[in-house]
């Protein structure tokens, strides 16, 4: 097995435009006392400005972890992240907040929509929270590429898991975000609906210059990503460039067992 | 069965809390009023024991010409010690400086006294007064000073420590005194007996019976007599109970509204959990079962909490009227009834949601929501009953307002129908209401929007929410608009017919035994004066006049009417003719209008056509100056009127104004449209701020409901919060829509409650007067407190503000993380 460790932090190079996230020996200690779980253990990784990563590893490896702290969702025990230039851990409840407002979107596995709201207005959530008119013609596009023109005013319970996801993407979207954060994003759909929009997500990294980091667990769904990082124990255990799906299945057989 | 139910409370008490309060509350409520009424009964019957407390037996005889015989009748009985007839009477003890009603008491011998003094000595002449302290101070003498009875003067020469006193004032005077003012000319008709030391009571009972029967008394031992004398009380006062009985039972069914809708909301909740145990083959019935016991674990506690909650605020209340130190009676048999009550009516009100959620089939149970279908088809019932149930009371009250047999009872069932209409119906317009308000608010942002479409989710729990809200503020404008629209009405009425502000005038002694009716009546100087000093007076006029007695020897004050007096009753005419008497209107056929009346002076006679007026009243008149002086050549003062800048504005000239009918109570009347109307005014006012204060009561359950409510709805929308901050919204604003959530809900059912409330204020007052056949004569004002109203909606937001404070932070703390955590 090829493992390739990450640099040490002090030999890391300094954020340079192209870096939109990046984090620097990142330790995540969940809980305290004699029930600590070392989730993440000086984990040091940069994601570029338009590139799509994949995260994977075994359940309970720190994917999800890493991607909370990533995002500014969890406070972090140790390190450094930065996203879109700012450091986050240095900053209040209030501005990260605002962070993860303006700068980033997310698409969870499941219940990533508000109930009570119709699709038109869950994709417009993240505008209305911040007080921003929407761009009419990018809601436009963003929806007829998503196939969802028909369905904006129904609600949650009236689309399919697939128009659901959708719904996600768009929210995701819409704010322009420097980096959108999906956890398992496939991982309640059939394979040709997650094919499907997998398919989506590649494009708008392709075409729009997207950054995407993609938590699964799903050697298929890592495929179409252009950078694998394997975690095991909270270690960076690999970091694979345009992996393809066989690579990626091996690699995954190799540290489960 | 109960440990598990134990179980339940112990890990969710946040969940149940809520149901808690709202038992604990409405028992309180009972506990309290029970308490304190059984303890204010207890306390009255203490000190009207008082007098006897050292006798051990009571003897009462009622024929006069007996009576005589009874006190040597009982003396001769062996066994009897001493035998004393109890001397007591009552009426206004006055100082320089205040009046006071007294009791007064001849002091009993030694072995029969039960207080004693604690400073100076009892009264021995028949010009001495021993004062309890109380009455001491309120009268402001100590001893050496002088108080006056009926005319008479007494020198203070000690004070007692008698325990304070409910109504009137203790205080002891001598047998001298009781001789020289013929208080013993007549017997009290009761004796109190001292027996040998070590008799047996109840054995002498009928001894004494036998030897006095003949003379018609009665025999009881003092313990006999005073627990008579107490039941005879608790009648009287119960009524008072059973009043306050209403308003607890009005704070239950709003009680029961919250704990339904709690159980409603929490086997919703738990949906998922009835289930599963109906999948892994638990019957309806256990699973009944397991909730039942969930409930009367949570009346218990609820009624117990109330129990301790009412004891405590009687004992305030008892503290308060100052009474507290002739000990509390808690009347454990009702308290019991009231725990079991608390107890029932949450089984009750829990019923009815528990079997909807029971009965649903296992696999129903574990789906989400209800169906769609399931949700239209009850409120197409809901909207056909509560359809009928709104027309059919509209009906009654509208023929209410043109029947003229039974109005009220026509008013009252169309109300009655009314009610149960727009309550049972909430679920059909509460929603769409928020909704609209929602519409407003939501202007503000997102978040206010965000709120709207989470208030109304679950239309059934925003209606029961806004429903509770709904009676309990319905009810107080109920009584606040029939309050303001008699008070309007009353107001209006009294302007017609008091002419005159203000009005002392000088009137015969009533405490008195035996007035001069020569002498003429005198308004005093002192009196005058002050009246002339009343805050807010503009004008003021003394009248001359005297007295004057008619054929049948009936006295009348006669006041000289000058244009100067006229000058403070605008409305008076300002002279009136020779020859003629203006007296108040009156039935008295010999007194009708237009007639003539023979009056006599001191100076001579006159005959006087009589007009009526409504400047006087009673036996007071008004006459020409000339008529004046062919009756009398020294006419003294005795009437004064007032005039007031403002006539409404009452309330710094009433204080003053009652100094001096306190130090005058006997010898001035003081009358006239502006303290009548103050008079009404603070009385209706005291009437509806007990009243208020009692629904108050129902208002907080309502509300605490709001909380519940909001706060259950929170812990179902924890991955919501999450999300929501996890898409960026700031925990300010996550805590602003539950307090949106909570202002909407509250506001909704204050505005329904204060429409309806009003309208029935208005129906059952034009009702009532229907019925009193007044509707004629009298012009409804219809009339609404506006500071009450707004002061109620101001609550109400104030109290929805606090109930969203809980939910909001618990919203506000949801970490983001959650919402992408999975099951
Ligand atoms: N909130 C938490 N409290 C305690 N331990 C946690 C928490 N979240 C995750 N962990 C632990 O941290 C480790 C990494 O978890 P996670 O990042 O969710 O893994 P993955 O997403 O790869 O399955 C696991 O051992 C998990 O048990
Ligand atoms: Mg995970």
């Amino acid at each position: 097995m090829s493992a390739v460790q990450a640099p040490p932090a002090h030999l890391a190079p300094e954020p340079s435009i192209d870096v939109v996230a990046r984090a620097v020996d990142l330790v995540k200690v969940y809980g305290s006392d004699k029930t600590q779980v070392l989730a993440l253990d000086r984990v040091s990784v940069d994601f570029a400005r338009g590139s799509f990563t994949a995260i994977m590893g075994p359940s309970g490896s720190g994917k999800s972890t890493l991607m909370h702290c990533l995002a500014g969702l969890d406070h972090i025990t140790a390190g450094r992240v930065f996203l879109g230039g700012q450091e986050l851990n240095a900053l209040p409840d209030k501005a990260l907040t605002k962070v993860r407002r303006d700068q980033v979107g997310f698409v969870f596995q499941s219940f990533n929509l508000l109930p009570t709201l119709t699709a038109k207005q869950n994709i417009l959530l993240p505008l209305d929270l911040a007080g921003r008119k929407p761009d009419q013609d990018y809601f436009d596009q963003l929806v007829a590429s998503l196939g969802l023109g028909d369905r904006l005013e129904h609600r949650p319970s009236e689309l399919s898991g697939g128009q659901q996801q959708r719904v996600a993407v768009a929210r995701a979207m819409i704010t322009r975000p420097d980096v959108i954060f999906a956890d398992e994003p496939t991982g309640a759909l059939d394979s040709k609906t997650s094919s499907q929009l997998l398919s989506y997500l590649r494009n708008c990294v392709r075409e729009l210059g997207q950054t995407i980091i993609m938590v699964t667990h799903d050697p298929k769904a890592a495929g179409y990503a252009d950078r694998a990082l394997l975690l095991l124990d909270g270690h960076i255990v690999a970091d694979l460039a345009h992996p393809s799906t066989e690579t990626l299945a091996t690699a995954i057989t190799g540290m489960d067992s | 069965m109960f440990a598990d139910a134990v179980r339940e409370v112990r890990f969710h008490p946040g969940r149940v809390v809520a149901t808690i309060v709202a038992i604990a509350i409405s028992v309180a409520f009972m506990v309290a009023s029970s308490t304190f009424i059984t303890t204010q009964q207890h306390s009255l019957g203490k000190q009207l024991a008082l007098q006897i407390s050292k006798a051990d037996l009571v003897v009462t005889a009622g024929d006069p010409e007996t009576q005589a015989k009874v006190a040597p009748a009982v003396e001769a009985v062996p066994g009897v010690a001493r035998v004393e007839e109890s001397i007591v009477t009552t009426g206004p003890l006055r100082s320089e400086q205040a009046t006071v009603m007294a009791v007064l008491y001849v002091v009993p011998s030694e072995e029969f006294r039960w207080a004693t003094v604690r400073e100076g000595a009892w009264p021995t002449t028949d010009a001495q007064i021993t004062l309890a302290k109380e009455a001491a101070d309120k009268l402001g003498v100590g001893v050496g000073d002088t108080v006056t009875y009926s005319g008479d003067d007494l020198v203070v020469t000690g004070i007692t420590n008698d325990p304070r006193s409910i109504f009137q004032q203790t205080a002891y005077v001598s047998m001298a005194w009781a001789r020289a003012t013929g208080l013993t000319d007549q017997s009290s008709g009761q004796w109190l007996v001292k027996a040998e030391p070590g008799t047996d009571l109840d054995a002498l009972v009928p001894r004494l019976v036998a030897a006095t029967s003949a003379l018609g008394a009665e025999v009881k031992t003092a313990e006999t007599y005073a627990n008579e004398q107490l039941d005879e009380l608790t009648e009287q006062t119960n009524v008072m109970k059973l009043m306050l009985g209403g308003f607890a039972a009005v704070a239950l069914v709003v009680g029961m509204i919250i704990i339904a809708n709690t159980f409603t909301i929490l086997l919703a909740q738990r949906r998922r959990q009835i289930g599963l145990l109906r999948a892994v083959g638990a019957s309806g019935s256990q699973v009944r079962r397991k909730f039942l016991a969930e409930a009367i674990l949570l009346g218990a506690i609820g009624s117990a909490l109330g129990v301790v909650l009412g004891v405590l605020v009687a004992a305030i209340g008892t503290w308060f009227v100052g009474t507290l130190s002739l000990g509390m009676t808690i009347p454990w048999l009702e308290v019991g009834a009231e725990f079991i009550v608390g107890v029932v009516i949450t089984v009750l009100a829990a019923i009815v949601p528990m079997l909807r959620s029971t009965r649903v089939a296992p696999l129903e149970a574990l789906q989400p929501v209800q169906t769609v279908e399931a949700a239209r088809a009850s409120s197409r019932v809901r909207m056909v009953i509560c359809g009928v149930l709104v027309v059919a009371g509209a009906g009654l009250a509208l023929v209410s307002q043109f029947t003229d047999s039974w109005p009220l009872v026509w008013a009252l069932g169309g109300a009655m129908l009314l009610t149960l209409g727009v309550l049972g119906g909430a679920p059909l317009y509460v929603p769409s209401l928020v909704k609209a308000f929602g519409r407003v608010v939501g202007l503000t942002g997102p978040t206010a929007r965000l709120a709207t479409t989470n208030a109304v989710r679950n239309p059934g729990r925003a209606s029961a929410t806004a429903t509770a809200l709904m009676l309990a503020v319905g009810l107080i404008v109920t009584l606040q608009v029939g309050t303001a629209t008699i008070e309007k009405t009353v107001l209006a009425k009294i302007d017609e017919r008091y002419p005159v502000d203000i009005s002392l005038a000088a009137t015969l002694d009533w405490s008195d035994p035996n007035p001069s009716t020569t002498d003429p009546l005198v308004l005093p100087a002192d009196v005058i004066a002050q009246g002339e000093k009343l805050s807010g007076v503009t004008a003021s006029a003394v009248l001359e006049g005297t007295t004057a007695t008619d054929v049948n020897k009936m006295m009348w004050n006669l006041s000289a009417l000058t244009p100067e007096a006229a000058a403070a009753a605008p409305t008076a005419p300002t002279s009136i003719p020779d020859g003629t008497i203006y007296i108040g209107r009156t039935d008295d056929s010999s007194l009708k209008s237009g007639g003539e009346i023979d009056l006599w002076g001191d100076k001579g006679k006159a005959t006087l056509t009589i007009v009526h007026t409504t400047l006087v009243e009673g036996q007071a008149a008004l006459v020409s100056p000339a008529t004046l002086a062919d009756l009398t050549a020294e006419p003294v003062n005795n009437l004064m009127w007032l005039k007031l800048a403002d006539r409404g504005d009452m309330a710094s000239a009433f204080l003053d104004l009652q100094t001096i009918m306190e130090k005058y109570m006997t010898t001035v009347s003081v009358g006239g449209g502006a303290l009548m109307a103050y008079m009404i005014e603070r009385v209706l006012g005291i009437l509806l701020l007990i009243t208020t204060a009692l629904l108050g009561v129902a208002v907080l359950i309502a509300l605490v409901g709001v909380s519940n409510t909001l706060g259950l709805s929170v812990i179902e929308r924890t991955r919501e919060s999450a999300l929501l901050r996890a898409m960026g919204m700031q925990k300010g604003s996550l805590r602003l829509m539950l307090l949106v959530e909570a202002m909407l809900l509250a506001l909704t059912g204050v505005i329904v409650g204060v429409v309806f409330g009003a309208f029935f204020g208005w129906l059952g007052i034009s009702a009532v007067l229907r019925q009193a056949d007044l509707a004629e004569s009298t012009k409804i004002r219809f009339a609404i407190d506006p500071w009450l109203t707004l002061a109620l909606l101001a609550v109400a937001a104030v109290a929805a503000a606090l109930a969203s404070v809980l939910p909001g932070r618990r919203a506000a703390n949801a970490a983001p993380v959650e919402a992408l955590a999975e099951e």
